[in-house]
Formats: structure tokens, C-alpha cells, sequence
């Protein structure tokens, strides 16, 4: 599992440092959107509605909409896609998954990967979760974190099921950038076919950055992701080298 | 017997592969799979260690093996004493300071890059890693592809010493005059069938060279012609009447991978 940590440690540590990088410029930039706003309010209050402004003033609000409902929100799917995708296609294709696969079983070999990747995503995720009640705490600035818990478990499932297609991928495909180019097809499409009323499910980022209880989407979204990394194993035990 | 080969046939989409391969490793014994690019060598050993399914056939390992690869690929943002650790963890039975001693003797420097060792370099740390595996069978691929003249020695004396702990040795290679000095015996593939197998001895009994008039046609490999005369390889059997000397392994070797032999 050490090899698995180190081979992952470029990867975590720096979608680690770009995330905090985004959240760090994004706090102090508070004041400076507000004005910029205020000083267009009639076109916001037109398109974007009439409390906005007024309401992005409140801390809580701005956090929310634009951390988690934005920029956090939106790079989810990317970081559950960065850290799976050169899982196992990487090692096909610079041939070292011969060394792996002759020193231990396919199971062991399997599974090693998938807990390092996934604690690690998890650990992230979850860190970046709770970063503006860190942040907020420090710079005692007030921030109700009433939405924090409904929010990350839906990151949390967001980023699982995004890591688990391009897990999927990285076993199905010889070469990485098969499997980073498959998954962020299946993401630009499911989030297009998602605009349409009646596939809305497919839209994952509503899922994402919403707050509504959605718990039947919630599991639906797990269950896929369980199929995904079954149907993984299956094929990685099944696959020649 | 340590490994048990049987009617083993795994033919690609392409055509190549093998067919109704057969034999056995004994303990303490180095069988040698003898071949030209492409006849089936790295097919045969990747269907044996499971990294290939056979199409038929059965194949029995009775202990445990290490393999080194054909294609020696190696995590190259690790340093040469970090993949050592890499291979102690993910390997049961691991001697790390017989790995050491190997390196050490070979001149590989512990610190460097996998990324900046040569190919030979490369090699000589993943045979150190294979070597310092405890295992009963040792599946080698190329194992002195690349090497230079002093560490293919080397290397080479290091596998005659493991029959001496009654461990056996299984290693494909195309260098003829090699594998005479090192195995005990050999198969020889072409184009995915086995066309000769047994005591290198024995195969050189099998076969013989015949010298004939230039232009006389014989049935056998036309190995040699000169102005006045043309030399044969033949297979012994049917041949007792005539004037025969006897072949080298490599002269055996180079008729059956260049044509017909009987």
C-alpha cells in the first residue's frame, strides 16, 4: 500500500494545494464582488434576482453559493476523475502491472488500489468540506454551517460515483488517456442530456451543488457506483496481460 | 516435478501464438525455451504464471515462482533502493540484502532514478529483485538481454547456482551458445510449435552434418554451400550409410529455425 500512496502523492497533494490555492483567493474576494455587484444591481436584480446581492453580503451565503455551489462544487466530478483514472491503466501501460500482478494476487493487487485511491479522495473531500468552517473559525468570521453535513454527503457521493466511472475506465482501457478522455465524455454528455426535463438525474452537478433532500437520487448514485467497481474487479480479473 | 505443461495451445486474434506445447520442469533442473522472435516463448511463459489464459491445455505449479518479465519495467519515479522497498512489500519471501548484494556487485547505484539506469542497468536491478524472491521455480524471460559481457557472466552463474538448493530454473532466450552452457535441457519453438525438446546432448546425437557434391540434393537444411560441396543437416535416423560428421548445437538450432529438418 505504500507504493500505492506514493504513487498517488503528486496527484493528491496537488489537487490539495490548487483547491486551498481557490478557496483562499476566493474568501478575500468577498468585498470586492459585492461592489462590483452593487455597482451593476439593476442587471442583477434583472437576471439573477433582487435579493442577490444584498443576501452574497452575508458570509454564510457567499460560502455556500460560491464555494460549494460553484467553484468547489463544480471541479467535484474533475477530482473524483483525477484521482482514479491512472489507477490501473497507467500501470498497463508502462508495463509494470507485470510486477504486480506476479508478486500478489489480482484481489490483493485490486483492492490495494482501490482503498488507498478511495481514502484518499474521501480524506480531500471531506477536507475541503469542512475548509470554510476552519477558515471561518480562525478569521472569526460568523458562518452557519446549517447546510455543511446535507452538502458534503452529496460531494462525497458526487466524487465517489465520478471516481467510480473513471475507475471503471482505468481498467477497461491500456492507456491513460483513454480513460481521463472517456470520463470526461460521459461527463460533458450526461450534463447535457441532463438539461432535459426527464433526465434531469443524469445531470449530476444539480445533484452536487443542491441542497434539496434528494436521498432516492443520493442511493441510486451509490448503487451505481458500487456496479461500477464491481463490474472493475470483474474485468480486471477476467483481463490478459 | 515442478511444473507440468500439457497440450497447452493460446492462439491470438492474428494467428500467432501456440499450439499443443508439452513438457515438464523437474526440480532442481534448467529448462531452456529455445526460439526466434515471435515463435511463442513469452506466450508460453505469461500463459504459466496466469498473466494469459490458455485457449486448451493444462498447466500444474506445484510451489511458488518469480518471473521477470521480457519488457523490464520498473516504477521509474522511484529511486533504485526505493523499488527494492517497493519489492520487499509487495513480495512474500523477499532476501533484501541478497537483492543488495546483487546490485552491489553489478555497480548499480542504490540512489539513482529508475528513469536514468540504462537498459542494461534496468535489467540487472530487476533480476536482482527476481533473484532475491525465494521461490521453486524461477521464470525468466531474456534474462540477459542487454547485458554487458561481464554482468551477463555474471548473472548466468547465478542462475547455474539455484539447482543447488534444488529449485528450478525456467528461462527463454535466443542466444544458442548461452543456453548450452547453462541448461540442462531445452525445447525449441518455431512459429508457436515445439519442434524439438530434451538433453542438449541428445539433441546433438539426433542430428548430423553431411557433406555432399555441389548441386546433390538431399532431404534435410542446406546449412552451408561452398564451391565444391554443399553440407546438410539432417536428422540421423536413415542417414546411418552415409558420410556424416557431427553438428554443433548452434548449426542444429539455426536449421530448425531457419527450415525443415528430417
Amino acid at each position: 500500500m505504500r507504493k500505492e500512496f506514493l504513487d498517488m502523492k503528486v496527484r493528491f497533494l496537488m489537487t490539495l494545494i490548487v483547491m486551498i490555492a481557490i478557496f483562499l483567493s476566493l474568501m478575500p474576494l468577498k468585498n470586492w464582488v459585492v461592489e462590483l455587484l452593487e455597482k451593476n444591481e439593476s442587471v442583477i436584480n434583472r437576471y439573477v434576482g433582487s435579493n442577490f446581492v444584498k443576501e452574497l453580503k452575508d458570509w454564510s451565503f457567499y460560502i455556500y453559493s460560491q464555494w460549494f455551489g460553484k467553484n468547489f462544487g463544480q471541479l467535484v466530478p474533475i477530482i473524483g476523475i483525477i484521482f482514479a483514472f491512472p489507477l490501473f491503466s497507467r500501470e498497463v501501460e508502462n508495463g509494470t502491472i507485470e510486477f504486480l500482478l506476479t508478486r500478489n494476487t489480482r484481489g490483493k493487487v485490486f483492492l490495494s488500489k482501490l482503498i488507498v485511491s478511495s481514502s484518499l479522495l474521501i480524506g480531500t473531500i471531506l477536507l475541503l468540506c469542512i475548509l470554510p468552517m476552519i477558515y471561518t473559525f480562525v478569521m472569526s468570521i460568523r458562518f452557519n454551517p446549517k447546510y455543511v453535513p446535507i452538502l458534503t454527503l452529496h460531494v462525497l457521493v458526487g466524487a465517489v460515483l465520478w471516481y467510480s466511472i473513471t475507475l471503471f475506465f482505468s481498467v477497461a482501457f491500456s492507456d491513460q488517456v483513454k480513460s481521463i478522455l472517456s470520463s470526461f465524455a460521459v461527463l460533458a454528455i450526461t450534463t447535457v442530456i441532463g438539461i432535459v426535463k426527464y433526465t434531469k438525474f443524469m445531470n449530476t452537478y444539480s445533484y452536487i451543488m443542491g441542497i434539496k433532500n434528494a436521498h432516492a437520487l443520493g442511493i441510486s448514485y451509490l448503487m451505481a457506483s458500487l456496479f461500477l467497481v464491481y463490474s472493475s474487479w470483474v474485468i480486471f480479473k477476467r483481463r490478459e496481460f | 516435478m515442478i511444473l507440468m505443461v500439457k497440450n497447452l495451445s493460446k492462439v491470438y486474434k492474428s494467428g500467432t501464438g501456440v499450439r499443443n506445447i508439452d513438457f515438464s520442469v523437474e526440480k532442481g533442473e534448467i529448462l531452456a525455451i529455445l526460439g526466434p522472435n515471435g515463435a511463442g516463448k513469452t506466450t508460453t511463459l505469461k500463459c504459466i504464471i496466469g498473466l494469459r489464459k490458455p485457449n486448451s491445455g493444462s498447466i500444474v505449479l506445484s510451489g511458488k515462482y518469480s518471473y521477470l518479465p521480457e519488457e523490464k519495467n520498473l516504477y521509474r519515479w522511484a529511486t533504485v533502493s526505493q523499488m527494492l522497498k517497493i519489492a520487499e512489500n509487495y513480495t512474500k519471501d523477499f532476501d533484501f540484502e541478497k537483492a543488495q548484494r546483487i546490485l552491489g556487485d553489478l555497480r548499480i547505484p542504490l540512489h539513482e532514478k529508475v528513469a536514468n539506469l540504462s537498459h542494461g542497468q534496468l535489467t540487472s536491478l530487476y533480476l536482482s529483485i527476481t533473484l532475491a524472491q525465494n521461490a521453486d521455480l524461477y521464470v525468466l524471460d531474456e534474462p540477459t538481454w542487454g547485458l554487458d559481457p561481464l554482468s551477463r557472466s555474471y548473472i548466468l552463474d547465478e542462475i547455474r547456482k539455484i539447482p543447488l538448493d534444488e529449485k528450478s530454473v525456467l528461462y527463454t532466450s535466443h542466444i544458442v551458445e548461452e543456453v548450452e552452457k547453462t541448461a540442462d535441457r531445452v525445447i525449441i519453438l518455431k512459429s508457436g510449435v515445439l519442434v524439438e525438446k530434451g538433453v542438449i546432448d541428445e539433441i546433438k546425437e539426433r542430428y548430423v552434418a553431411i557433406r555432399v557434391k555441389k548441386g546433390e540434393r538431399m532431404r534435410g537444411f542446406l546449412y552451408k554451400e561452398t564451391d565444391e560441396e554443399d553440407v546438410y543437416i539432417v536428422k540421423k535416423d536413415g542417414n546411418s550409410g552415409t558420410n556424416y560428421e557431427p553438428a554443433s548445437f548452434s548449426m542444429i538450432v539455426e536449421a530448425m529455425m531457419r527450415g525443415e529438418i528430417g
